[in-house]
């Protein structure tokens, strides 16, 4: 009983009270109470009962709501933080694939992978097929365009008959048509853009796409024509060259610029004409080859015309056999070299003046001035005969073709006797 | 020593509490800021499949039209191929074939040859082929006397040579050198030239 007492004392008091108690023992006031009650030395209350110190350390301070409310929040935040890890783990990157893929689970980022692939081999397709268009559009182009070369030449040709020339003019009106539908038809394939574009951040650069596109449509072309490599079938060889063919197109920026700025409409003829011989420059085919060597070869025809237009420009009845008669400028020999590009003549002067050296100057200036000859030179001059007779100088040139100049220019630009100084037209 | 051990408790649980505060405050922002930024890439790559998913429906269609476009072609390019190809082998053969062309250039003398219009080859000399750049060259020579229109036409025929319609085998002219026997005395000889001319004919490498 007494022990309830003590614990219901120390359940009514603050046990840190109790302490400061137990101090009072020694205050003054309690110690007159005690003395004057009883006036011996006996004490009213038991003595102060001993508290037991061992259960106060049992004693805890209040559990406080906020901190269970924070472990909580901990517990969920955790959670959620490797929910999140897991969730975005497994769809944005492949490290969780082993589990997605046994519970065949999608995966985002691989999905846009795929889709991705997917855009790229289909383009790669498209780009296929339509560079296989475009090669056989340039091979017609190039067929077409060695036909309008030939007739423009021939229609230009001062040495070729009338007739011809006029036949080949019709020609060109046809093979203009004919060129222009299929220029259009190359310009819609080359302008076409062989990227597509693609959502992936290693690609948003447009050259790097381009750059992409154009190595995966090599690969495909290489892959097809390697398969056809080793073939003897005629149509497997043709097919192997066009594949081949078809590399050199793929990034030639100078053709898709030429054909995208090119208005084939506007063009004279004399510039379709170089614009065809351009394009033969720019494309890889069957014809190239030979273009490029018809391109360096020298129409001797139109260099003889020019010499003779030159000598009737110094002697006007040169050609109309009245060298005997009336003298003038014979030529015995030409000797032209095409690697050299150099021409020599050999001919003579006939004069019933003593004027022969005059017309061999005037030959040289008249030579030195054509578009097309340079360097026109002869430094020893001699003649021989008699005022009765005539006198005859021997003449022997040797001058060079302009650089870049293999024929003569068509009708519009050719020499103007007119425009000669008035010693040639003399 | 119980109220020591009970302050111990207490400054226990403030820190507990501070400590569990901060965890949840770097948790929340960090998980914030990674979830946030995570999702706005799933967002992305989402919106993405969507776009590629009708993009790709697109390129499909293309695909097939660009290969019908092409295929509805292939058969008219295959014989345009053949056709340049057949062509070719006449005007740019693939050996020096000699004999073909000495047959073309008996046939053009033929053409020419009349008895008032003189065409006569004398001559004609091939030399070794020899390989340049991009094409095999047989070189060689051939002495001619014509009159001044057939030189003209001899002329006209080796530069317009190579042309695909033509079937005149490709060839180049490297020298000529001519005399004119007009200035010799004779009046049946006029305007006749004599003319040795140095060619080459193409072939491929």
């Amino acid at each position: 009983m007494a022990d309830t007492n003590q614990n219901i004392a120390v359940g009514q008091i603050n046990p840190l009270d109790q302490s400061s108690l137990q101090k009072g023992d020694e205050s003054n006031i309690l110690k007159n109470i005690v003395s004057n009650e009883t006036g011996e030395n006996q004490n009213i209350l038991e003595d102060a009962p001993e508290i037991d110190q061992t259960l106060l350390e049992e004693i805890e301070p209040p559990k406080s709501i906020l901190l269970l409310i924070l472990k909580i929040c901990f517990g969920v935040f955790c959670a959620a933080g490797v929910a999140s890890l897991a969730f975005f783990g497994s769809q944005l990157t492949a490290k969780l694939d082993f589990i997605t893929s046994r519970f065949d689970l999608p995966n985002i980022s691989n999905e846009l992978s795929s889709t991705n692939n997917e855009i790229i081999n289909l383009q790669t397709s498209i780009n296929l097929n339509r560079f296989l268009h475009l090669k056989g559009v340039l091979d017609e182009f190039g067929y077409i365009g060695d036909d309008f070369l030939t007739n423009y030449e021939i229609s230009n040709s001062q040495t070729v008959s009338s007739t011809d020339r006029a036949e080949s003019k019709a020609d060109l009106v046809k093979l203009r048509a004919q060129l222009k539908d299929n220029f259009l038809e190359a310009r819609g394939l080359i302008s076409e853009n062989i990227a597509a574009p693609l959502i992936d951040i290693n690609f948003q650069d447009t050259a790097q796409l381009d750059v992409l596109f154009i190595d995966k449509l090599k690969s495909a072309i290489n892959e097809k024509a390697t398969l056809l490599a080793k073939s003897t079938d005629e149509k497997a060889k043709r097919d192997h060259r066009n594949y081949t063919q078809i590399l050199s197109l793929i990034s030639n920026k100078e053709l898709k610029k030429s054909m995208i700025s090119t208005d084939l409409d506007s063009l004279s003829d004399k510039e379709l004409y170089e614009f065809v011989k351009k394009l033969n420059t720019l494309v890889v085919n069957d014809i190239t080859t030979i273009e490029k060597i018809k391109e360096k070869r020298i129409r001797w025809s139109d260099i003889i015309n020019e010499i003779d237009l030159t000598t009737m420009a110094v002697d006007s009845q040169y050609n109309e056999d009245f060298y005997d008669e009336l003298g003038g400028i014979r030529y015995t020999g030409y000797d032209f070299d095409t690697e050299k590009r150099s021409i020599s003549i050999v001919g003579e002067t006939k004069r019933f003046d003593t004027n022969n050296f005059t017309m061999i100057a005037n030959l040289i200036d008249a030579i030195n001035k054509s578009n097309l000859f340079e360097n026109a030179d002869m430094r020893s001059l001699s003649k021989s005969g008699s005022l009765a007779d005539g006198y005859v100088a021997i003449v022997k040139l040797t001058f060079k073709l302009q650089e870049g100049k293999n024929s003569a220019q068509p009708a519009d630009e050719s020499l103007e006797i007119d425009a000669l100084p008035d010693f040639v037209n003399n | 020593m119980s109220d020591v051990y009970y302050k111990l408790l207490e400054r226990r649980q403030k820190l507990q509490l501070k400590t569990y505060g901060l965890l949840c405050l770097i948790l929340l922002i960090s998980m914030g800021f990674y979830s946030y930024k995570n999702w706005n890439e799933y967002a992305l790559a989402k919106e993405g499949v969507k776009q590629n998913a009708n993009f790709i429906e697109v390129l499909r269609k293309q695909d097939t039209e660009v290969k019908t476009t092409y295929e509805s072609k292939v058969t008219y390019f295959s014989q345009l191929q053949r056709e340049i190809s057949k062509n070719l082998e006449m005007i740019f053969p693939t050996k020096d074939d000699y004999t073909s062309l000495t047959r073309q250039l008996d046939a053009f003398e033929e053409n020419l040859s009349k008895k008032s219009d003189l065409f006569e080859v004398s001559n004609i000399d091939f030399q070794t082929p020899q390989v340049k750049d991009n094409s095999s060259v047989l070189p060689f020579k051939m002495s001619i006397r014509s009159s001044k229109e057939n030189f003209t036409k001899f002329l006209h025929m080796v530069e317009s040579s190579g042309a695909l319609n033509s079937n005149i085998r490709l060839m180049d002219i490297s020298s000529i050198k001519l005399n004119f026997e007009n200035s010799s005395e004779e009046s049946d000889a006029n305007d006749l030239i004599s003319f040795t001319v140095y060619i080459n004919a193409y072939f491929q490498k």
